[in-house]
């Protein structure tokens, strides 16, 4: 019960996560047809200076920090251009930083807001990739929640198999969502 | 007390303790799986490393026979929806169903991967040499694991693949109706109130600081 108070949001993320993945499609919809619009915020000369042969990821790691916004990201490099896009994985907004060497122009454009694709976005967030204490903290809350989960499933039968007057009915809730579940593993 | 002959009055609580346990056990093959299946993707590889790595994932050969399809010109871009109904129809000629994705890597071949929770058939068309190659592939265990996690949605034609995606919704929603009744349980527990609000609270203050910090 505690272990299951204690994890309500991250609970309840998921599950309203999983409807909204599971019905993206209808939801983008409602929002002309992409989850996942930008909206310019700065555009302009960036004055940092990169060491010859600094990798992409010093490059970013730069960048962001001249702009106040260390944290989670991915970055590519286009051949074409030489051009940097950083992605910050900033929960609630991310951003997308693209810097161009031959101009030294910085662009930087704000994910415009939807409940859908924060949702979504939380879900998603998981592993050990990435360096610092509150991505290596969440990484460990998720696994938390899959140790959580396999407590509840266990102590949960327990605790069902304990109430004699629930046994037959519940066996057979039990029975018929173990065949629905085999079935659709074959089938599908 | 009631006695053998008057119902029992059916409470709120008693409903609400009732649907907890009898959905909780009718889903627990899909919650046991949705925890089981996120640790492949908490640590991506742990299935895989189990397992031995990705030794012995070949693609067998199953067919390499004639085959002709107008897949449009060849310089006109193919929507999603055009895609599909090629994928659909290189599936059916070739004796095939179910839930698949299609992509059309360049201009003359079209390449269609139907799947399950454990194979995949590839169907690659290659127009200009009018023939159609089909290999399949068992699986391992983490792709294995990360099918039966992601694979939800309505964009597969079969309604197995619908029934499907709507037990996702239905577990979904009985994570919502176990919180809620959890909560409601929890509250006519006047000795846990204390203990309970503190842990809840203390729950949504770090979650709130994770939405911060991270």
């Amino acid at each position: 019960m505690y272990a299951a108070l204690v994890l309500t949001p991250w609970i309840a993320t998921y599950a309203l996560s999983t409807l909204a993945m599971n019905h993206r499609e209808r939801l983008a919809s409602w929002y002309g047809g992409e989850l996942e619009t930008w909206q310019l915020e700065r555009d302009g000369p960036f004055a940092g200076s990169f060491r010859a042969g600094a990798g992409r990821r010093q490059v970013a790691g730069l960048i962001l920090s001249e702009l106040g916004l260390e944290g989670a990201h991915e970055v590519s490099e286009r051949e074409e251009d030489g051009s940097f896009t950083i992605l910050r994985q900033d929960p609630i907004t991310p951003r997308r930083i693209t810097y161009l060497p031959a101009t030294r122009t910085l662009r930087v454009e704000r994910q415009v807001f939807r409940t859908p694709a924060l949702l979504e976005r939380l879900h998603r967030r998981r592993g050990f990739r990435e360096p610092g204490l509150w991505n290596t903290a969440w990484g460990l809350s998720v696994d938390v929640i899959i140790l959580g989960i396999a407590v509840w499933v266990v102590t949960g039968l327990w605790m069902w198999w304990e109430m004699k007057n629930l046994r037959r009915w519940g066996a057979v809730c039990l029975a018929g969502g173990a065949g629905l579940f085999t079935f659709f593993l074959v089938v599908i | 007390m009631a006695g053998r002959g008057e119902r029992r009055r059916i409470s709120f609580g008693f409903v609400t303790r009732r649907t907890h346990v009898y959905l909780a056990l009718a889903l627990l093959p899909w919650t046991a799986m949705y925890g089981l299946t996120a640790v492949s993707y908490s640590h991506t590889g742990a299935f895989s490393r189990l397992e031995g790595g990705t030794k012995g994932r070949e693609w067998t050969l199953r067919f390499d026979r004639p085959y002709a399809l107008s897949l449009g010109a060849p310089e006109s871009p193919s929507e999603e929806a055009e895609l599909r109904r090629l994928g659909e129809r290189v599936l059916a000629d070739a004796g095939l169903g179910g839930a698949f994705g299609v992509s059309r890597p360049e201009p003359d071949r079209l390449v269609v991967s139907r799947y399950d929770f454990r194979s995949t058939t590839r169907l690659t068309y290659d127009a200009t040499a009018g023939r159609l190659v089909a290999e399949d592939r068992r699986a391992g265990l983490d792709p294995f694991m990360r099918r039966l996690h992601a694979r939800a949605g309505f964009a597969q034609s079969s309604p197995l693949d619908d029934a499907w995606a709507l037990l996702v919704d239905l577990v979904a929603l009985g994570f919502l109706i176990w919180l809620a009744s959890g909560i409601y349980m929890w509250a006519r527990l006047r000795r846990c109130r204390l203990s309970g609000s503190l842990a809840l609270g203390g729950g949504l203050v770090t979650f709130l600081v994770f939405l911060l910090a991270l």
